[in-house]
């Protein structure tokens, strides 16, 4: 059986490096990023507010699934990543902010931009020189332009090269 | 004055949807190509490098 080993790491543009902020009261609350168990998804479901099925993410035995979670507080999962490593780049399958952070009443920012600058890290990390490619919805291109210094590939893609990552890991990551 | 960045603000980002083949290899083209480019410019750098400390 394939062991899935804890990795401790930590993202928004623009604010408090590796945390995310409570929109109510401004506090910001350190992060880790780490591999989610079976277990862990087990109340991650469309039932409960999740657009995605995680579980089948987990299945696919060539991508890695991450929770970002609220450091010293492992169970409450804030967001989750499914990320495949390719042979020259890093491909993000999927983001998705827990239901408790997602529209106007989120309890937390900061979620999507963690994890984004997490695969950014992790493409460094594994020699890709922080390429990173995903698929957009063609109404938010701009938006990822703008907030994450993306460019669009053309189509529904887009990327990360590595001077865009570096500026994300330097804010998001600023404090490793 | 000081320009302020937009903040990413999205719930998801991505699709369950698999990428289409045309769409794989236009990603590895591009990012193989890449790679390929950064590769010979190394090797141009040490070579210049070496040239330059040979004569030296």
């Amino acid at each position: 059986m394939r062991k899935r080993t804890e990795i401790g790491l930590d993202f928004i543009v623009d604010k408090l490096t590796n945390s995310i902020e409570n929109v109510v009261t401004g506090d910001s609350f350190p992060t880790e990023i780490s591999i989610v168990s079976k277990v862990e998804l087990k109340n991650i479901s469309k039932k409960n507010g999740w657009v995605f099925n995680w579980l089948s993410e987990l299945k696919q035995p060539e991508r890695d699934i991450y929770k970002l979670t609220i450091f010293n507080n492992p169970n409450i999962i804030q967001g989750l990543l499914s990320v495949q490593v390719k042979s020259d780049h890093v491909y993000m399958h999927l983001i998705e902010s827990a239901p408790f952070n997602k529209g106007k009443n989120k309890m937390y920012a900061g979620v999507p931009g963690n994890l984004v600058a997490f695969a950014c890290k992790l493409s460094f990390q594994r020699g890709h020189e922080g390429n990173l490619a995903f698929i957009s919805k063609s109404q938010i291109i701009k938006h990822y332009e703008e907030t994450l210094g993306a460019k669009h590939f053309g189509g529904r893609l887009m990327i990360i090269e590595t001077q865009a990552a570096l500026k994300l890991i330097d804010k998001y990551f600023k404090n490793q | 004055m000081k320009t302020r960045r937009k903040e990413l603000d999205v719930d998801f980002i991505g699709s369950q949807e698999p990428l289409t083949t045309s769409e794989e290899k236009a990603l590895s083209d591009f990012f193989g190509k890449k790679k390929e480019l950064k590769k010979r410019k190394i090797v141009r750098l040490k070579r210049t490098t070496h040239k330059v400390t040979s004569k030296a």
